[in-house]
Parts: C-alpha cells; sequence; structure tokens
C-alpha cells in the first residue's frame, strides 16, 4: 500500500538483532530506536510543546479516542487537524486506545463491548456511548492528520486464559485491518500501521504476522503486550514477530517503557516504544536514572543537593554555568506533591532521558558496540551485582548472543 | 563611614530614585530601583508572587523564556516545615551565586531577578495560636507552627541572602480590628523586632536591603514607631554605632497610610503588601503612591481558567460591539462595561477560536497557541492550560504596568523626566492626567473578574490544607467541586492532575 514514509536502515548489531534507522516522517526525520512519549489529550502532563522539543522528542502520541471526546472531530476539523490544536510542529503518532486503557475498560469499568462491527465505548466522563468502528477510527485520525495512524484492533488481556477468543480477535484484528485500509483517506500523507495480535500463543503470532505483512502496511506494530503478561513470555512474542518481519519496515512494540525492557526489546529487533509510565511516574515524585527509580518524595532526597541525575543532560539537571537550571533533588522534594512545577520538572527529566537512552543505544548499534553498551547499561542500573539482574533478561538476551552476566 | 563595632559597611547595592513624582508629596511617582547584581525595575513595579518558591504553573526555565518578571515575593514559611527541629534545607544549600544567596541557588532562581522574602506569604492564612513577643505564627504545609524571629532574622544572612528582606512585623492576621492593646503590642513588638534586625545587620553583615513595616493601622496609631524608624538619620544617614540604620524601604500593609507618612520616609521605596483582588485596587495602590506591588487576582484569575485582557490606559473609542451596532447611543456605551478578562472555559466563544488570548498580545502563549487549544487543555483537565494562561496573564500585568509608567512618564505629553523645568505645575498635570485615565479604566472596565463556568487546579500545598487564604481565593478542592457543575469529579481532574490520592487512578 501507498506509504508516506521512508526508512533508512542505517545499522545491524552483529550479535543481537538491534537496529539503527532513520524514518522519515510527513513532519521530518526521527531516529530509531526511538521512545515516544504519550500526550493523550494532546498536552505532555504540563509541559510546553517547546519544552518538549526541548527534550528531543520529535515524535509523540496522541489518543485518537481522547481527542474524538475532546476537542471532538468537528472541532479538529476546523481548526485543521492535532498539529494546529496543540502548535505540534513535530511528527504525531495516534494509538485508536492505547491498550492499558482498553484492558481498563475491558476489565474493570465494562465499558468496552466487542461486536464485528467495532467497539462500543461508553465515555468515562459522562457515560455517552461512542462506536468505535474501523472506518470511524480512521476517519478520526484522519481529521487529527497524525504522521502515523494506527488501526483499530481487537485487544484481547495476554493474560487471558481463553485460546478461543485470543484466536478470534487475532483474525477480526486482520479483518479490521483491511476495512481501515479501504476507508483510509490519506495515505499519501499518513502512514497507517497494522498491529499483529495474538496474545501470547507463538502460532498465533506467526499467522498473524504473516497476514499483516502480506497487506504491506508502511510500518508494524506488535501489540496486545504489556497487559500485565510474564516478561519472558513478552521476549519470546517480540522475538518471534521481528524474526518474521521484513528488514526495511519499522516496527513499533506498543505500550512498552521501563528502561530495562526498551533496551531488551532493542536486542530483539524493536525499533519504538510508548508508555505512560516515565510521565506519570514523575508525577509521583519518581527520577528515572541509571541507577533506577529515585523516589524524591523519600525525605532522604531533603538535603541532597546533587543534581536529578549526575551528568544528565536535561535542562533541569544542567548547571547553570551551562544554560540549564541546575534544580536538584532537595528542590524537587520540596515541591513534590505541592506545586505542579515540580511534577514538570521531573516530566522534563524523564522524558529526556528514555530518549537519550534510546539516543546513545543508537549510538552503540552504529558503533557495532550494542552488547557492550547493554552489559553497561545493566551494571549501572544493578549496582554491578549480577545476581540482582533479571532472569528474563538473561535468557532474552542469551537469545540473542549476549551473556549480560559476563560483565 | 567606618564601624570598628562591626564588619566594614559597603554601600547598600539597593538604590531607590524617584524620577517623577514627588518625594515630600503623596500621589503616584515614577522611580527607579536599581541593584548592583539585579534588573533595575523602573517604578510601580509588579513583583510575582511565589509559592514554595515558583510561581505557580510556570517552571524556572518558562520563567525565563517567557516571562518578564524582574522581582519575586517569597514567603519563608513555605520552607520551613520541620524547623526548629531539622534544619531547613534551603539553609544548607550550597551556592556559588554572588552575592551568596542559598535562597536563589535552592529555587534555581535567575542572577538577575530581585528577591524578596517575607516571613508569610501575601494572603496568609491565619493562625489559631497567635504571635508572640519572639515568634510569629505561621502555616507550614505540614500545619501551623511558630518561626522565632531570631531565626528568621538568622536566616536573612549569611545563608538565604535575599535581595530584600521584609522586616518581621507583628500583624494579628484575621482580626482587622485590633484592640487599642493589641495595637500597643504591635508597635512594640515590631519596633523591637526591626532593632533586633538591624543589630544583627551591623554584627553580621549580609547584602540584603531591610524593609521596614508599616503596620495596617492609621499613621496616628503608629507614629511614635514610624518616628523611631528615623531616630538614627540624625547622624550620618547610615545610622549609629549600634547598627541602627534607616530601613532601606517600606514594607506597606495598607497603602491608605502613604499619604500620612512623616516626610523623612518619603523617599524611600515602598512595597505593597496589601493584596489587591483587581486591576483597580491596584491603581489604588499606585495612585497614594506604591511603588512595588503584588497582585493576587493574577493566579486567582489563571486557576479560573481566565485570561485578562485589561490594558491600562483603557482603550479608547467605541468598542468593537458597540461600532457595529450603529444606533447605540452615548449613553448605552457608557453603561456597558467591558470584561477585565475572558474564562476560556466558555465552549462557544472559544472552543473554534484560532484568536490569541488577548489580540496584540506577543505573549508566548499568545505568539504559539489560540483559544481552542486553552479551551481544550482545560476541558480536558491537562495541566499545560493553567501554565498558558498563566504565562498570558504574567505578561497582561506587565504590559498594565508598562502603562502607568508611561502615563506617569508623560508618554504623548512631552515627557516630563527630561522635561526639567519641574515644580508643582507639571507634576500636578502628571498626576491630573494619571487620575484622568485611572477614572477613564474604571469607567471602561467591570470591577469584578469574570465568572468562570470551570473548575480550579486541585488545591495542594499551602492551598490543599482546605482553610481557604485569607483573600478567599483558595484553589481548594472543595471550590472546585462546587464550580464544577458535576462535570469532572475529583477523580476526573485526577486525570490530569495526578499527584496526589486522587491521582492514582490510571489512564
Amino acid at each position: 500500500m501507498h506509504s508516506a514514509l521512508q526508512f533508512e536502515l542505517l545499522a545491524k548489531c552483529s550479535v543481537t538483532k538491534a537496529r539503527a534507522a532513520n524514518l522519515i516522517l510527513p513532519h521530518g526525520p526521527v531516529p530509531l530506536p526511538i521512545f515516544m512519549p504519550v500526550a493523550t489529550q494532546g498536552s505532555l502532563k504540563g509541559l510546553t510543546p517547546e519544552q518538549l522539543e526541548e527534550t528531543g522528542c520529535r515524535l509523540c502520541l496522541n489518543n485518537t479516542y481522547h481527542l474524538g471526546l475532546k476537542p471532538g472531530q468537528e472541532t479538529l476539523d476546523a481548526l485543521g487537524g492535532a498539529h494546529k490544536l496543540q502548535s505540534w510542529p513535530h511528527n504525531l503518532l495516534t494509538v485508536v486506545t492505547n491498550a492499558e486503557s482498553r484492558f481498563q475498560m475491558v476489565s474493570l469499568l465494562k465499558l468496552a463491548q466487542v461486536t464485528e462491527d467495532g467497539v462500543r465505548f461508553l465515555s468515562p466522563h459522562d457515560g455517552t456511548p461512542m462506536l468505535l468502528t474501523p472506518e470511524h477510527s480512521i476517519s478520526l485520525q484522519n481529521s487529527i492528520g497524525s504522521d502515523i495512524m494506527m488501526q483499530l484492533d481487537d485487544v484481547i488481556a495476554t493474560t487471558s486464559p481463553d485460546l478461543a477468543r485470543i484466536e478470534e480477535a487475532m483474525w477480526r484484528s486482520i479483518r479490521w485491518l483491511d476495512r481501515c485500509i479501504t476507508a483510509h483517506k490519506k495515505p499519501e500523507s499518513q502512514n497507517l500501521f497494522c498491529i499483529i495480535q495474538g496474545g501470547l500463543d507463538l502460532e498465533l503470532r506467526r499467522i498473524c504476522t504473516e497476514e499483516m505483512v502480506a497487506r504491506d502496511t508502511p510500518g508494524i506494530a506488535i501489540g496486545g503486550l504489556s497487559g500485565g503478561e510474564a516478561k519472558d513470555a513478552y521476549c519470546r512474542v517480540v522475538d518471534t514477530c521481528t524474526g518474521l518481519l521484513p528488514d526495511n519496515k519499522p516496527r513499533y512494540v506498543m505500550g512498552v517503557g521501563y528502561p530495562e525492557d526498551l533496551v531488551v526489546s532493542v536486542a530483539l529487533g524493536a525499533d519504538m516504544f510508548d508508555c505512560v509510565w516515565p510521565t506519570r511516574t514523575a508525577r509521583f515524585g519518581n527520577a528515572v536514572t541509571s541507577a533506577g527509580i529515585l523516589n524524591l518524595r523519600n525525605a532522604a532526597y531533603s538535603e541532597d543537593f546533587s543534581s536529578i541525575e549526575e551528568g544528565c543532560t536535561c535542562i533541569c539537571c544542567k548547571p547553570l554555568s551551562e544554560g540549564g537550571l541546575g534544580i536538584t533533588r532537595a528542590y524537587i522534594y520540596h515541591l513534590a506533591a505541592k506545586e505542579t512545577v515540580g511534577a514538570h520538572l521531573l516530566t522534563m527529566h524523564n522524558v529526556h532521558y528514555q530518549l537519550s537512552l534510546m539516543g546513545r543505544a543508537r549510538q552503540a548499534i552504529m558503533d557495532d558496540a550494542y552488547p557492550a553498551f547493554l552489559k553497561d547499561f545493566f551494571r549501572r542500573l544493578y549496582d554491578n551485582d549480577t545476581s540482582r539482574v533479571p532472569t528474563w533478561v538473561v535468557d532474552a538476551l542469551r537469545g540473542v548472543g549476549v551473556n549480560i552476566l559476563a560483565w | 563611614m567606618s564601624d570598628p563595632s562591626g564588619p566594614e559597611r559597603s554601600p547598600d547595592p539597593l538604590r531607590f530614585t524617584i524620577l517623577a513624582g514627588s518625594a515630600s508629596t503623596s500621589g503616584p511617582r515614577l522611580g527607579l530601583l536599581t541593584h548592583d547584581a539585579r534588573n533595575t525595575l523602573e517604578t510601580p513595579h509588579y513583583i510575582a508572587d511565589t509559592s514554595r518558591g515558583v510561581i505557580p504553573h510556570i517552571t524556572q526555565d518558562t520563567f525565563r523564556r517567557h516571562t518578564d518578571v524582574k522581582g519575586v515575593y517569597v514567603a519563608l514559611e513555605d520552607f520551613v516545615e520541620k524547623a526548629p527541629l531539622k534544619t531547613p534545607p534551603i539553609y544548607l544549600q550550597p551556592t556559588t551565586t554572588s552575592p551568596s544567596s542559598t535562597l536563589r541557588t535552592f529555587t534555581a532562581l535567575p542572577d538577575t531577578t530581585l528577591s524578596i522574602l517575607a516571613p508569610r506569604r501575601l494572603s496568609p492564612i491565619p493562625s489559631p495560636n497567635p504571635n508572640s513577643s519572639s515568634s510569629l505564627a505561621i502555616c507550614t504545609s505540614v500545619g501551623f507552627s511558630a518561626l522565632s524571629i531570631a531565626t528568621y532574622i538568622s536566616a536573612a544572612a549569611p545563608s538565604l541572602n535575599p535581595d530584600i528582606l521584609v522586616a518581621p512585623a507583628d500583624i494579628p492576621h484575621g482580626n482587622p480590628a485590633p484592640s487599642l492593646k493589641r495595637r500597643v503590642k504591635m508597635l512594640d513588638r515590631t519596633a523591637s523586632w526591626l532593632t533586633d534586625l538591624q543589630r544583627a545587620k551591623g554584627r553580621v553583615g549580609g547584602d540584603y536591603a531591610v524593609f521596614a513595616a508599616v503596620l495596617p493601622l492609621p499613621v496616628e496609631a503608629q507614629r511614635w514607631y514610624l518616628d523611631s524608624l528615623l531616630d538614627a538619620v540624625t547622624d550620618d544617614g547610615h545610622g549609629d554605632g549600634e547598627g541602627h540604620a534607616l530601613p532601606a524601604g517600606l514594607a506597606i500593609y495598607d497603602p491608605s497610610a502613604i499619604p500620612a507618612l512623616p516626610q523623612p520616609l518619603t523617599h524611600l521605596p515602598r512595597l505593597c503588601l496589601a493584596p489587591a483582588h483587581s486591576p483597580s485596587q491596584l491603581l489604588h495602590s499606585i495612585a497614594l503612591g506604591a511603588d512595588l506591588t503584588l497582585a493576587p487576582f493574577l493566579s486567582t484569575a489563571t486557576d479560573a481558567g481566565i485570561a485578562l485582557t485589561f490594558t491600562f490606559p483603557a482603550p479608547r473609542g467605541a468598542s468593537p460591539e458597540s461600532k457595529s451596532d450603529s444606533e447605540s447611543d452615548s449613553q448605552q456605551q457608557q453603561a456597558e462595561k467591558h470584561p477585565l478578562g475572558t474564562s476560556l472555559w466558555n465552549p462557544t466563544a472559544h472552543a473554534l477560536s484560532t484568536a490569541p488570548l488577548q489580540a496584540g498580545c506577543a505573549c508566548y502563549t499568545c505568539a504559539r497557541h489560540h483559544r481552542a487549544y486553552v479551551h481544550h487543555l482545560l476541558a480536558a483537565g491537562e495541566m499545560l492550560a493553567w501554565t498558558l494562561v498563566q504565562v498570558h496573564n504574567l505578561a497582561c500585568l506587565e504590559g498594565f504596568f508598562r502603562g502607568v509608567r508611561g502615563v506617569l512618564g508623560g508618554e504623548g505629553e512631552g515627557g516630563i523626566v527630561d522635561g526639567g523645568e519641574g515644580e508643582g505645575g507639571m507634576e500636578g498635570r502628571v498626576k491630573g492626567r494619571f487620575e484622568e485615565e485611572r477614572a477613564r479604566f474604571e469607567d471602561w472596565y467591570e470591577v469584578e473578574m469574570p465568572v468562570s463556568e470551570g473548575v480550579r487546579p486541585r488545591g495542594r500545598g499551602y492551598m490543599g490544607l482546605g482553610l481557604g487564604s485569607a483573600d478567599g481565593g483558595g484553589r481548594g478542592r472543595g471550590k472546585g467541586k462546587l464550580n464544577g457543575g458535576g462535570k469532572w469529579k475529583g477523580g476526573g481532574l485526577g486525570m490530569g492532575m495526578g499527584m496526589g490520592k486522587g491521582g492514582m487512578r490510571r489512564l
């Protein structure tokens, strides 16, 4: 099918399946691998688009379902799309509903009903029903004008024991992709990505991957994951899917965001990731650093006048002498949960961390030094203690030729 | 000049010059507040109110990039939760600023921004405990507490070292009409605390300038206290050997005291600490001779989703609406007042509007964004809404003060500043012009802020104590619900705001 992107594969790791590439989208190029922060409702949790830009972000997420409710399709059409709504000159990717919210709706709120027609939601705001068909989801995304749009898929929690339902959802997702492709009005300016389903069943994933690849969308997503499944099962699915995917297309694993998940998934051959976790956890006072998560609401930090992370180049951590703000852990502690500015500062740091982590991974892949990068990453994260490296990491990396314990 | 009993006194880094308007008479005046290391403030000027060291919603990088704030007001009660049991971390902050100021480093305040430290917030939450002869009742984020005067004074130097230190004043917050006995106590304590402060400064040094309190009492009632401020001047203008110096400025809690101030105090810069609830109250203070003022209505408007749109001088001629209405007679025009701002919650007015928040405004929000976005962010409960509105409102207020200074500087009158011929005639004319414009402003604009249909950001910290601030502009959760019309319950807003318990909800 028609594509509005160019994918330039720059380097492949000679040991693992990691890849470095340039993805040239309608609103500019982005480097792969990449982490994409989630601006669900058209803003990234208190950050101005300018501040988001400054973290290095050139591709962020919006949520089709949320923007469809507010500000609504009419407004989006009148304004000329979501880029204009939020004055964001860079790329946008729209998920229809992120998997996480769908699971929540399915399992907790009983708000979603799936039929062959589509998914029926009740608005969490006022209970108004909204039928999201593949056609409607595409029409909304055409109004949004996202550079990458996602197909409507039938997501089942990977933890579901109902294999028949999982298989049904997989086949339905394929049928819905066909409907999405037909409904897509702007293939020359917007890229539609398919989403591979099939739960944790590798055979279903294989079938689905084959079907999806045959439809030749500009990019390919692996969906339905990060819904609470075991990490080793997650890794097997990603590994299986990437093994069947063509080299010349971007691969997006949806809903993934912990730093260790990112670097392992890159080793397994994935290129793109999104997650609300780094920004949400910032609002709880948690800083993401290469030594792990620091909860800056802990009184231990009240007199810690070091930067959030030593050597970090985000605007908060950089010293005044280098044009940064010189924000200290003690000051974040002082603000945490009392002034939203504290959350905004940490959000900038966390997003910057994730983006720069992917930037360093990319450089390592280009230098063909990704295994060494992985070792260094886990050594810092677990303070040189090999016994703390989780088994799933050891196994997953061993599967792609890296013995992470040998540092 | 030399003072054998203390460190050598360097010339005060803070200086104030009156450019237009008279030092000897009351009335509006134009001045320059200069500081060796900071921005020069043309007065009258606006000082931004902070909460825990930040202007609400404005991160330090946004502050640098998109505001023109030249001075901030910081309350020590925001930083001393566990004192005296535990030394407040802000005292311990290593610093490399010059002059060394832990306050500046801790709060990441730019080097050029003038800092003003006071014991309490501008609209302090009244404490159930009274002040004592040696301490102020304060409200910290963990509850009511007492701040000893000795602690406040010793915090000022060498650690915090603000540019301006507001001397502690014994004001019984929540009691607007203290008894005669209480008044005597207020004066006694305020005077003796000031002496303590002056002595300490003489002993320890410190680059801060002391602003002495003018209490919210009739001037006659505090005459002897105000006269006592002058005791020192009889010497050499720098005070006696005990370090008893003339204060560098006055912190005025009720601007109506200004006209009756003793003559020798009139050349001092005046920081007005009466919380202004509207621009016309600001004009009132300025008309009496305030040089620096705070405007708590700014954040109140921001939290209500109201973009301020007033200008000074008020627009001339017919408003756009009445222009199109050709048959409107002049009387009707006069009766029709204009709003001070616009509530961005209003969907019919703003949902599709790509107009800036205020026509012709050059602030970041107006230059890069439009009303439709801010309206969407408010409706979606996204925190960025309040950031964008706050950036604009700060710019609107800066413009207002620029306008005030323009009128006082005789803009469009040939200019009084360089006029030289001075004397009553010219000054009278400027004062007259200011009064004229002030009257026109009040004719043109409504008195009250427009009503907002929406909910405010969830109260947290000082405002989240559920007590409401003294000015009634609290951003409490309760208020949000009251105004919310059931559209967004606490949890719904929590999705956007999620910092506290309610924010645990997953997206």
